[in-house]
């Protein structure tokens, strides 16, 4: 009888997988939720784009009118679809000992991590993914969640990679494919590109000294960082394998020009001639390029089919880094521990490669001496500052959560006083949203989202979105 | 001094009566009738004779000097002596049962003629709720006993025929399809298996309302159980029974909109847009439509106000069945046929069914020996019109969505040009030119897309039986339901040139899928059965079962979307990588069972039983629960001596639990294939890049599951007034239901996001009426009446999640959400609503002057009604039988995306508030303060009407919540039955006509005049009764019928 009742093992699901199954999936997951969720958001909060006044999908992002179940899908998708996943490859990886595999769970969880920290502040990190164990996770501040990342990350790059274990592993997306030796290299130098990127977010923040000497300790220690971008580009134009940006504003969606062309950025680019980059980012409506001011999707004088359309497609290689931004990030590093030569060096090959990441012909004239991307050799540094970010701004199209972590962190593009129709308006700076719910300020956060709060007692308290992020400025 | 007696039973109708028990009072002698209703007895000339026999009254007579007694018993108008099929198929007196049951005869279900056995249901039993999902031929039927107890588990009854019990699985998409966002984008209802049988071979349905009449079928009875028994042959001469029937369908409910206001937004004209957010229409001609070819079509701009219900044709249904049957006293036989024929009121037949039954039932009783089996065969073929939003990634739009984003001036059916290429209008129809680019062309659509279900199968069982001993039989009965299904959906792609008017419309990729679907259920049950008499006054009747059962389901999934071929619909018109997935489950059961009733002086009743199974779906150790119950049931008016007014008079009181085991693999944690969501709307799927992958499922094992415990109290009164022309039947029940298996979404940081597990309880109270009243009973005319009063009081009364949000989200649409939250009702809906200061005013932004959504939900209300009330009545004059039923449903919400899609496009009649002029919001303030607050002066303003209404960010989605009150009148039918002595020179035994309709009255308050609130989109479980997504029009039938017997 008991036999007979022995039937309650799925047979659709297997119980025990190897981790180079898991992988893929893993990377996916972080892949999708920052590609997707986090470049919209980012794009909007970056004034890159703006919601159409045509349509409504992201009228509650571009006015800053966030819920609380706004952003429960991509939180689930982080943590039960992707970190999950890595701490899955990470434990079985580390039982097997292929430290190549442990090196690449943690790097990219880290980096999920890091997203998650800079939207959120305070995140469940060190009772995380233990669900047999803890069912209500603490939040960890964001200062110890930034150190307990650091922590990890030089953890994965002390293991021993000779250990005979850390074999090549085909199914990593990313820098899969490659010999073992050239896979870990590849990894150690995404980890390094990911420290130097955690560092260099807390350079506004109490935490900046230190930072700042962390940056010199890896810059004068010839650190090895990403020589080209870490990507993923196996995206196919085919339901369910596209850009998932693409996939989930365009493909999946009713209407896909939900995403027009914000004036922010529009008269900055005009302003420095840029119509090139313009055109790659965005395409023209009947009257030519035409931008929506920020937020202004009530706007009923307008033609719907007015704005321009912003650009995307269905093969767009998603960047966990770009090499532009590689190279901003040291542009920056450099500029910080007083290396100016090297600065000018890192930007001047940062603006080129932001042109090449959208095919777009760079005119070497733009940098040079009296172009209008010049890099301000005899200004102050932070006229320096200034400069690198108004150009990573410009270059982190389809990546604006950087730019916009960026900007509340170094202030740059500065906050407009007036609307950018007003003739005083400074081209590039940004305004506050048409139909800002929290007044004339910029947001700073997303609220702790109700999947969390509901089944978490552990879940802090409501914040508002004007709440800063513990490193911003 | 004993003689002999003998004589005749015969029955009111002339017919003779076997079986009937012919005692001699104050003695255990006792005889019963033959097949020709004779009986021979001896007596004392001073003794009396009592005549009893199941659903007719009794006879006492006293033998005096006779020696030929005939008697005549007259069939017990209250049939509260009757016997009524209980659970396992056993038979039991219905006095002698200690909890409430309800029957309902053939008649009733066939009277007017439904093609769906279960929606005769509605409005018969107090406690029995029905829901038909839509006016579509073979739609879904919900029903529900006793309100909702399991918080995610099932909440539907367990349907048995013949003592087996069957599958009733629902073919909607949200049970077929992987991704749960096919609820809102394109879902069909291919109906529920209940529904696939011939109502006319139902001999009879029993609803076993509360635990202790269904505990014995163990788990799956637990929201008690729906016995239908089928008819078979009798001994006697062969006959032959025809019976057809024609019925026409119409749209009962559209809309009800605005007519004053004109295509447009924001209060301006605008030719292209899908809504009436325009100018006050005026009459006068304008151009509408795109410029093709340098031309332009001209319309009047005025009020289409049928445009709705002009796009609907008549539906119709053909109903014929045949029956062969007869018998001898050893063997008898009925042979079945049936079929149904039904287009529904959308044009073609994008929504119809087809049925064909064949049943075959046969018995032969041999000495000591029986055998009893009952086959049947069903081909279903439907097709279903999809609901929800639409799926340019895919199949493409839905109908339903498409029509109510038509500007009130426009005409529909004017769009059927498409369908003509020779029409001057053609070219401003199709695809690129249509009149705007925010809706496709309705035909288009429906000529466009199309779906099949096709299914087979075949349900019975075989019954053997032996008398072992005179007090003693045994019985051995297995059953199966095996059904085979294949469903088939498909849309074409509809690209628009890029140099069209509507180049900025989506393209629609199109897609096939394609669904099989196997389920098999096996049962089985040995039974010993036990009667005997101790003494003249005790009784005993007893059983003791043991029960084996198994339930698998086999699924296999393709689909492709990206057609290359235009209107070539196969997996194999696609570049794109399918979606597949294949699933099999399989559960088994174990169970013993007894149960014994002790009868005293035939007026007391004690009956216990208890049960115990052993399930595959609880961790391996801990799969055994055992549940006992018990009833008494008291028929006073047997022992004390009451007024002869008041002849009957029972009592009852019952005690019962039932335990519930989990769906299969929840005990142990799985991997699952790689799909990774990807933003709001898409996902990214394994295989990619060349890979294949898994992922740890977000579904954590639960190796310490129980069942599920429902206990329940129930006790009951009977009563028969004035020659038991009014009869009362009242029950009181008190449900509880801990340890729910429920679906507990997990903090996601944990790794996990759900987790099967036993928390929180569910009470549910409630008391049933059913009056019965004859108020005119004469020998030609009777007119009879019954009132059913049902009220539930549902709470639930814990969830276990102490510090959580201390609710359950089980669904939401655009921020309407339907929880189960301690406190409330099982099933509650919430919805924002405004910000409003201490006194309540609403408050606004001072800049727009528009009201500011609160973060807080509002609790808008419960799912379930408040009451229900059932009126049926009946007048029979020389042949002539009128019948008529209808249900008030008093309280209750739903969510209505039908609601929102009107308010959005400027079509709701609700949004001519102020003539569209700008308005302050009436009693609104604006904050100054902290805590202080001012009148509002700001005024919305022209622009903002919309948004005020129809924009997503606003707080007005408390509109699209409904009240669910409702009256339906449900059948009404007029029959003519022909006199026997008019058909004595014909071949015919017996003949009627007569003319029905179903559903021809639906009133509802003011404050829905959208839809019809028993619409429902989302399939049959809890999560899924709470509204409607884009659902389409519910129908009023109306047909005549024709019964002939030879």
């Amino acid at each position: 009888c008991n036999d007979w009742l022995d039937v309650n093992e799925d047979p659709n699901n297997p119980t025990n997988v190897a981790p180079e199954f898991v992988l893929p999936a893993a990377q996916a997951s972080i892949v999708a939720s920052v590609g997707s969720d986090m470049a919209i958001i980012g794009g909007l909060w970056s004034q890159h784009w703006t919601q159409s006044n045509a349509s409504s999908q992201y009228r509650n992002i571009d006015s800053y009118d966030l819920n609380p179940s706004d952003y429960n899908n991509m939180w689930t998708e982080f943590y039960a679809g992707g970190l999950n996943d890595l701490e899955d490859v990470k434990i079985k990886a580390t039982a097997s000992g292929n430290n190549n595999m442990v090196l690449q769970a943690i790097a990219v969880q880290s980096f999920g991590y890091q997203m998650l920290a800079d939207f959120f502040d305070k995140i469940p990190l060190t009772e995380a993914l233990q669900v047999e164990t803890i069912k209500a996770p603490k939040y960890d501040d964001g200062p110890a969640v930034y150190a307990e990342l650091l922590k990890r990350l030089d953890a994965a790059l002390a293991l021993d990679f000779n250990n005979g274990k850390s074999t090549a592993v085909a199914s990593d997306l990313i820098f899969g494919g490659m010999s073992a030796d050239n896979q870990i290299d590849h990894w150690k130098r995404f980890v390094n590109t990911l420290k130097l990127k955690l560092y260099l977010r807390q350079t506004a923040s109490s935490n900046s000294a230190q930072a700042i000497a962390a940056i010199k300790a890896m810059l004068d220690a010839n650190t090895p960082f990403l020589e080209d971008h870490a990507a993923l580009t196996k995206f196919v134009d085919e339901p369910n394998r596209s850009n998932p940006l693409y996939e989930t504003n365009v493909r999946q969606l009713n209407t896909g020009t939900n995403l027009r062309l914000s004036r922010t950025l529009m008269t900055y680019l005009q302003a420095n001639n840029d119509d090139a980059r313009l055109a790659a980012y965005f395409t023209p409506g009947p009257t030519g390029q035409s931008g929506l001011e920020q937020g202004d999707f009530n706007n009923t004088t307008i033609a719907p089919g007015t704005p321009s359309v912003a650009r995307m497609t269905a093969t767009d290689p998603f960047y966990f880094f770009s090499i532009d931004e590689v190279y901003f990030l040291l542009s920056e590093a450099y500029l910080r521990i007083g290396n100016d030569a090297k600065a000018k060096e890192f930007y001047e090959k940062a603006v080129p490669a932001a042109y090449a990441k959208f095919n777009v012909a760079f005119d070497a004239k733009k940098i040079a001496k009296g172009g209008v991307y010049e890099y301000p050799s005899t200004g102050t540094m932070e006229a320096k500052l200034k400069v690198i970010m108004y150009q990573k701004w410009v270059a982190m199209f389809r990546q604006g959560y950087e730019s916009y972590l960026d900007q509340a962190r170094t202030g740059y593009p500065e906050k407009s006083p007036v609307r950018s129709t007003a003739t005083s308006y400074v081209p590039g700076q940004w305004t506050v949203s048409e139909e800002s719910v929290i007044g004339n300020e910029l947001p700073k956060r997303l609220p702790y989202t109700s999947a969390s709060r509901d089944g978490n007692i552990n879940a802090p308290a409501a914040v508002p979105v004007t709440a800063k992020v513990w490193w911003m400025k | 001094q004993d003689k002999q007696v003998s004589g005749v039973v015969t029955a009111d109708d002339g017919s003779v009566l076997p079986g009937v028990n012919v005692t001699l009072k104050g003695t255990t002698r006792g005889i019963t009738s033959d097949i020709d209703g004779k009986y021979t007895i001896t007596a004392p000339s001073s003794g009396t004779l009592v005549f009893s026999f199941v659903g007719y009254l009794s006879q006492s007579i006293v033998v005096g000097s006779k020696s030929t007694i005939n008697v005549t018993l007259v069939a017990d108008a209250q049939q509260l002596g009757e016997v009524v099929v209980t659970a396992l198929g056993i038979s039991r007196e219905r006095k002698s049962l200690g909890y409430s049951t309800a029957t309902i005869a053939n008649t009733s279900i066939t009277e007017a003629r439904n093609t769906s056995p279960l929606d005769a249901l509605n409005a018969r039993v107090p406690g029995l709720s029905v829901n038909t999902a839509s006016g579509a031929p073979g739609a879904s039927t919900v029903l529900n006993i006793r309100g909702f107890n399991s918080v995610t588990g099932n909440n539907q009854p367990l349907f048995v025929i013949d003592g087996v019990p069957m599958n009733n699985r629902g073919n909607t998409s949200s049970t077929n399809a992987q991704n749960g966002n096919d609820d809102f984008n394109r879902s069909m209802d291919f109906g529920n298996q209940m529904n696939d049988i011939n109502p006319n071979e139902i001999e009879s349905i029993t609803v076993l309302k509360g635990i202790s009449a269904s505990a014995l079928y163990g788990s799956r009875a637990a929201n008690g159980a729906i016995l239908i028994t089928t008819k078979r042959g009798k001994s006697g001469k062969t006959q032959v029974d025809i019976s057809s029937s024609f019925a026409r369908s119409q749209v009962l409910r559209v809309p009800h909109l605005q007519n004053t206001y004109g295509q447009g937004w924001s209060g301006l004209f605008d030719r292209i847009e899908n809504g009436s957010w325009g100018p006050k229409l005026d009459g006068k001609t304008r151009l509408w439509g795109n410029v093709v070819d340098n031309s332009q079509m001209l319309k009047p701009f005025s009020a289409q106000e049928d445009n709705l219900k002009d796009f609907f044709d008549k539906g119709y249904e053909w109903n014929n069945s045949i029956a062969v049957s007869g018998g001898t006293e050893t063997a008898n036989y009925r042979v079945a046929y049936s079929n149904a024929t039904a287009d529904g009121v959308v044009p073609t037949n994008a929504d119809s069914y087809k049925r064909n039954t064949l049943s075959l039932n046969g018995g032969l009783k041999l000495d000591k020996f029986s055998v009893n089996s009952n086959i049947n065969y069903v081909h279903k073929n439907q097709k279903a019109v999809a609901t929800g939003q639409g799926d340019d990634a895919g199949g493409g739009k839905v109908v339903w969505q498409e029509i109510i984003q038509i500007p009130r001036d426009h005409s529909i059916v004017d769009s059927k040009a498409l369908l003509d290429p020779n029409s001057p209008y053609y070219k401003f129809m199709t695809l690129d030119n249509y009149f705007t680019p925010y809706a496709q062309n309705p035909y288009w659509t429906l000529y466009n897309q199309g779906n099949n279900y096709d299914e087979d199968r075949i349900f019975g069982n075989i019954e053997f039986g032996y008398q072992l001993l005179k007090n003693l039989d045994v019985r051995y009965r297995v059953g199966g339901d095996y059904s085979d299904a294949f469903q088939k959906d498909w849309g074409n792609v509809g690209k628009i040139s890029d140099s069209a008017p509507n180049s900025s419309a989506n393209d629609v990729f199109g897609g096939v899928s394609q669904l099989a679907r196997q389920n098999r259920q096996f049962n089985s049950d040995l039974i010993f059965n036990f009667k005997h008499n101790f003494g003249s006054r005790f009784d005993v009747q007893a059983f003791f079962g043991h029960n084996l059962n198994e339930r698998t389901a086999q699924t296999n999934f393709a689909k492709v979307t990206n057609l290359d071929l235009p209107g070539f619909y196969s997996l194999s018109n696609s570049s794109v990588t399918p979606t597949t997935f294949a699933t099999t489950s399989k559960r088994r059961l174990v169970g013993i069972y007894g149960q014994a009733t002790f009868g005293f002086d035939n007026w007391l009743y004690l009956t216990v039983g208890a049960r115990n199974d052993w399930t595959s779906t609880l961790p391996k150790g801990k799969n055994s629960y055992f549940y006992p119950s018990a009833s008494i049931s008291a028929v006073l008016s047997d022992v004390f001596k009451l007024p002869a007014e008041i002849p009957f008079v029972k009592v009852r009181f019952a005690a019962a639990s039932a335990g519930n085991d989990a769906d299969p693999y929840q005990v142990y944690s799985v991997y699952v294939p790689g799909s990774v969501r990807a933003g709001g709307f898409g996902n990214i799927n394994f295989p990619f890049g060349g890979l294949n992958a898994y992922e740890v499922s977000n579904n954590l094992g639960n190796q310490n599951l129980k069942p599920e415990i429902s206990t329940e109290y129930e006790g009951g009164l009977e009563l028969g007034f004035f020659g038991r022309r009014v009869g009362l039947d009242l029950s009181y029940y008190n449900k509880l239901t801990k340890n729910q298996i429920i679906s507990l979404a997990l903090e996601p940081a944990t790794g996990a996001t759900t987790q099967t597990v036993n928390l929180g309880s569910v009470r549910n109270k409630g008391v049933e009426l059913a009056l019965n009243l004859i108020p005119v009973r004469t020998e030609k005319l009777e007119w009879g009446v019954t009132v059913n009063y049902n009220k539930i009081w549902n709470e639930v009364e814990s969830l276990g999640l102490e510090g959580g949000s201390g609710n359950i989200l089980l669904n939401s649409s655009y921020n309407v959400k339907l929880r189960a939250v301690v406190g409330k009702p099982l099933g509650a809906i919430y919805s924002p609503d405004v910000q409003r200061d201490p006194s309540g005013n609403i408050i606004v932004n001072p800049t727009n002057g528009l009201p500011l959504v609160s973060s807080e939900e509002t609790y808008r209300g419960s799912i379930n009604p408040n009451y229900t009330l059932g009126v049926s009545t009946y007048l029979d004059y020389k042949g002539f039988k009128f019948s008529a039923n209808g249900d008030y449903r008093n309280g209750g919400v739903f969510y209505s995306y039908t609601a929102r899609l009107n308010y959005f496009n400027g079509n709701a009649y609700m949004s001519q508030y102020n003539d569209r002029e700008p308005f302050v919001v009436p009693g609104s303030v604006v904050k100054v303060g902290e805590d202080s607050y001012a009148p509002n002066t700001m005024p919305v303003s022209r622009a903002d009407v919309f948004t005020y209404y129809g924009g997503s960010t606003s707080a007005n989605e408390y509109n699209h919540v409904l009240p669910k009150t409702f009256f339906k009148l449900r059948n009404v039918s007029l029959t003519y039955s022909v006199p026997k002595k008019a058909l004595a020179k014909l071949p015919v035994r017996g003949a009627s006509v007569g003319v029905f309709g179903r559903n021809l009255v639906l009133w509802t308050p003011k404050a829905n005049h959208v839809v019809d609130p028993e619409a429902n989109t989302f399939g049959t479980s809890l999560k899924n009764l709470y509204g409607e997504f884009a659902a389409g029009p519910s129908t009023a039938t109306y047909g005549v019928q024709l019964n002939l017997s030879f």
